[in-house]
C-alpha cells in the first residue's frame, strides 16, 4: 500500500473547498493551514488567465523532513505518510526549512480565539489546546483518522468538481495509477525538490 | 587596571544575564511568537546569532591551536572566550526551541543522519576542547601537539557541518550555493578577531580578517546574483527588512571595522573593530536565512515578511552578556591561581 492523490488542475475551480474541509476536519488553530491555493497570473494583456494549483503535504517517497528530523519525531509509515510524533518534536523548525512545499507550520503559542472579545472557551478550542501544543511544528497527514475508517482524507470527499484523486499508488490498476499513467501526471516542481513527492498534478 | 575591568565585566554581564533570563521566561509563557519569527521566516536573530557565537567559539579554539602548534604558549583568554562562546551558542538555541529541556530530548533521541545532531555533537567536542586547554592552562600543565592539531581540526569540521546544514535543504535553494565557505569565512573571521583582542600577531590578523571579510562579501554578492536565474528580482534580496540587514553587514561590519584597521592601532579602535565584525556577521547570518527564506521552492499565499521584535533584540543582547559573565568568570578564576 502506497497512498498517493492525483489533484486534476484541469477539474479544480479554486473554490477553496478544500482549504476549509481540512480546516474544518482536523480543527487547526488560527494562522496554522495545511491545505492551500496558490494562484498565479499568466499570459499578457489582453490574453491573461489565473491558475490555481493546490499544495498540501505531498508526502514525498524521499521526504526531506523526515531525513533531517534530529529526534525521529517525522517519520514516515509504511503506507508512505509522514506524521509527526509531538513527544519528540523539539521545535527547532529544521523540517519546515527542508520542505519544500511549506507544508508544515509551526505552533508558536497556544492556539489563538478566532473571537477574541468573547470571554467563553468554545468546546472545538479546548480541542484545539489538547491537539495542537505550543512549540511543536504539525502537518496534513492524509487525514489518517479518516482512512482508518475506510474514508478518504477531508479535501478529498469534499472538493465539489471531483478533481482529486485518492488511492494506492502501488495498485497498477487503481484508478489514481490510471490517471497518472494517462495524463502524465507529475509532482509539482518535483526536479527541483527531489523529493518524490507522491501527490500529482494532472495538467491542464 | 585588568581586575577593574574584569569587575565591570562580571556587572555587566550579570545585569545582561538575568534581563536574558527574564526575556527567556516571559517567552516560555508568551510563545514564541513574540519573537516575530512567521511560519515562512521561522528562524530568525536567535539562530543568527548562534551561528556566530559558534564561530567566535571555534574561532578562538582555532587560534589557540595554531598558536600551541607555532610554539607558543597555551593563552587562557582564547579557552575562555571558546568556552563562553560555546555557552552562549547553547543558549541560544535553547531560547529558539523554546525551553533547554528540548535539549535534552535531542541528547536522548538522537538520529544522527541528522546534520543538526552532529552539528550538536560537534559543539559539544568543541567546549569540551575548550575546557580541556582552560583546565590544562591554569593548572599549568603542557598542552600535547596532538591535542593541539585537535584544537585546529575540530572548529573546522564544525564549520563545515553548520554550513551543511543549510546548503543541503531542498526547500530553499539559495543556501545550496556558497552557504558552507560563508560559514568558514565567518569563523576565520572570529578567529582574526580573537586574536586581535588578545595581542597575538595582530599585522598579520589584521590582513587576514580584511582579506577574508571581502571574500565573504563576494561570496554573498554571488549567492544573491547566482541565484537571479531562480525567478527572484534583485530586490528580494536588496530591499526592505533584508536590505537593511546586508547594508548594516557591510558597512558597519566590513567597510568601517577595515577602516579603523588600517587607520589606527589603537587598543581601543581594534578591540571596537572586532566588536563590529561581529555585529556585521550577525547581520550578514540574518542576511543569508532571510534570503533563503524569501526564496523557496513553492510560494504560499500565507507568506509575511520577517521582522525582529524587541523582546528577541533584548533577548539576544542578555543571553550574549551571560557569555561576557563566563569569560568573566573564567578569568577571575584564573587570576586567582596565579
Amino acid at each position: 500500500m502506497r497512498y498517493g492523490m492525483a489533484i486534476d488542475l484541469q477539474k479544480c475551480i479554486g473554490c477553496g473547498a478544500c482549504i476549509v474541509a481540512c480546516k474544518s476536519h482536523n480543527n487547526t488553530p488560527k494562522g496554522i493551514g495545511w491545505s492551500h491555493l496558490v494562484f498565479e497570473e499568466e499570459g499578457t494583456y489582453p490574453n491573461v488567465s489565473i491558475d490555481v494549483t493546490p499544495v498540501l503535504c505531498m508526502q514525498c517517497a524521499n521526504p526531506a523532513c523526515v531525513n533531517v528530523c534530529p529526534t525521529g519525531a517525522s517519520w514516515q509509515s509504511e503506507d508512505g505518510i509522514v506524521h509527526v510524533d509531538e513527544s519528540r518534536c523539539i521545535g527547532c523548525r529544521y523540517c519546515i526549512a527542508a520542505c519544500p512545499y511549506g507544508a508544515r507550520q509551526f505552533m508558536e503559542g497556544k492556539p489563538e480565539s478566532y473571537y477574541p472579545t468573547k470571554g467563553d472557551k468554545f468546546a472545538f478550542m479546548t480541542a484545539q489546546e489538547q491537539n495542537f501544543k505550543p512549540g511543536i511544528v504539525t502537518k496534513c497527514d492524509f487525514c489518517t483518522a479518516r482512512l482508518e475508517e475506510g474514508k478518504e482524507p477531508a479535501c478529498v470527499a469534499t472538493c465539489p468538481a471531483q478533481a482529486r484523486i485518492f488511492g494506492d499508488l502501488s495498485d497498477s490498476s487503481s484508478k489514481i495509477s490510471f490517471e497518472i499513467g494517462k495524463r502524465s501526471g507529475k509532482g509539482l516542481k518535483a526536479d527541483q525538490a527531489g523529493t518524490e513527492p507522491q501527490v500529482f498534478y494532472l495538467p491542464r | 587596571m585588568e581586575r577593574n575591568k574584569n569587575k565591570v565585566m562580571l556587572i555587566a554581564g550579570a545585569v545582561l544575564a538575568v534581563v536574558g533570563v527574564v526575556v527567556w521566561a516571559y517567552q516560555i509563557i508568551a510563545g514564541l511568537g513574540v519573537t516575530g519569527i512567521t511560519q515562512n521566516y521561522i528562524w530568525g536573530l536567535y539562530i543568527a546569532t548562534f551561528y556566530v557565537a559558534a564561530a567566535a567559539g571555534a574561532g578562538c579554539l582555532l587560534v589557540a591551536g595554531i598558536k600551541l602548534l607555532a610554539g607558543g604558549a597555551a593563552d587562557k583568554r582564547l579557552f575562555a572566550g571558546s568556552i563562553s562562546a560555546h555557552i552562549v551558542a547553547g543558549l541560544l538555541i535553547g531560547i529558539d526551541t523554546g525551553t533547554i529541556t528540548n535539549i535534552f530530548s535531542l541528547v536522548l533521541n538522537p538520529k544522527f543522519s541528522s546534520s543538526i545532531v552532529q552539528d550538536f555533537w560537534c559543539l559539544v567536542l568543541g567546549f569540551a576542547l575548550a575546557i580541556t586547554g582552560y583546565v590544562m592552562t591554569r593548572k599549568d600543565k603542557n598542552i600535547p601537539k596532538a591535542l593541539a592539531v585537535v584544537f585546529v581540526a575540530a572548529p573546522a569540521l564544525l564549520m563545515i557541518i553548520e554550513g551543511s546544514m543549510l546548503s543541503a535543504m531542498p526547500g530553499h535553494p539559495f543556501w545550496g550555493t556558497g552557504t558552507i565557505a560563508s560559514f568558514v569565512f565567518a569563523m576565520l573571521c572570529m578567529a582574526c578577531c580573537a586574536a586581535l583582542v588578545a595581542e597575538i600577531k595582530e599585522g598579520l590578523a589584521k590582513w587576514i580578517l580584511i582579506a577574508v571579510m571581502l571574500l565573504e562579501v563576494l561570496i554573498s554578492a554571488f549567492d544573491a546574483f547566482g541565484n537571479l536565474a531562480l525567478g527572484l528580482s534583485m530586490s528580494a534580496y536588496f530591499a526592505g527588512e533584508m536590505g537593511v540587514a546586508f547594508a548594516l553587514y557591510v558597512v558597519v561590519g566590513v567597510v568601517l571595522p577595515a577602516a579603523m584597521l588600517v587607520a589606527s592601532n589603537n587598543r581601543l579602535v581594534t578591540v571596537s573593530a572586532a566588536v563590529l565584525v561581529a555585529l556585521g556577521l550577525v547581520a550578514n547570518k540574518l542576511w543569508m536565512l532571510n534570503a533563503g527564506f524569501a526564496n523557496p521552492v513553492v510560494t504560499l499565499p500565507t507568506y509575511s515578511d520577517p521582522g525582529i521584535t524587541l523582546i528577541e533584540l533584548v533577548g539576544t543582547i542578555g543571553l550574549v552578556g551571560a557569555g561576557l559573565l563566563i569569560y568573566a568568570l573564567c578569568m577571575k578564576e584564573g587570576k586567582d591561581s596565579q
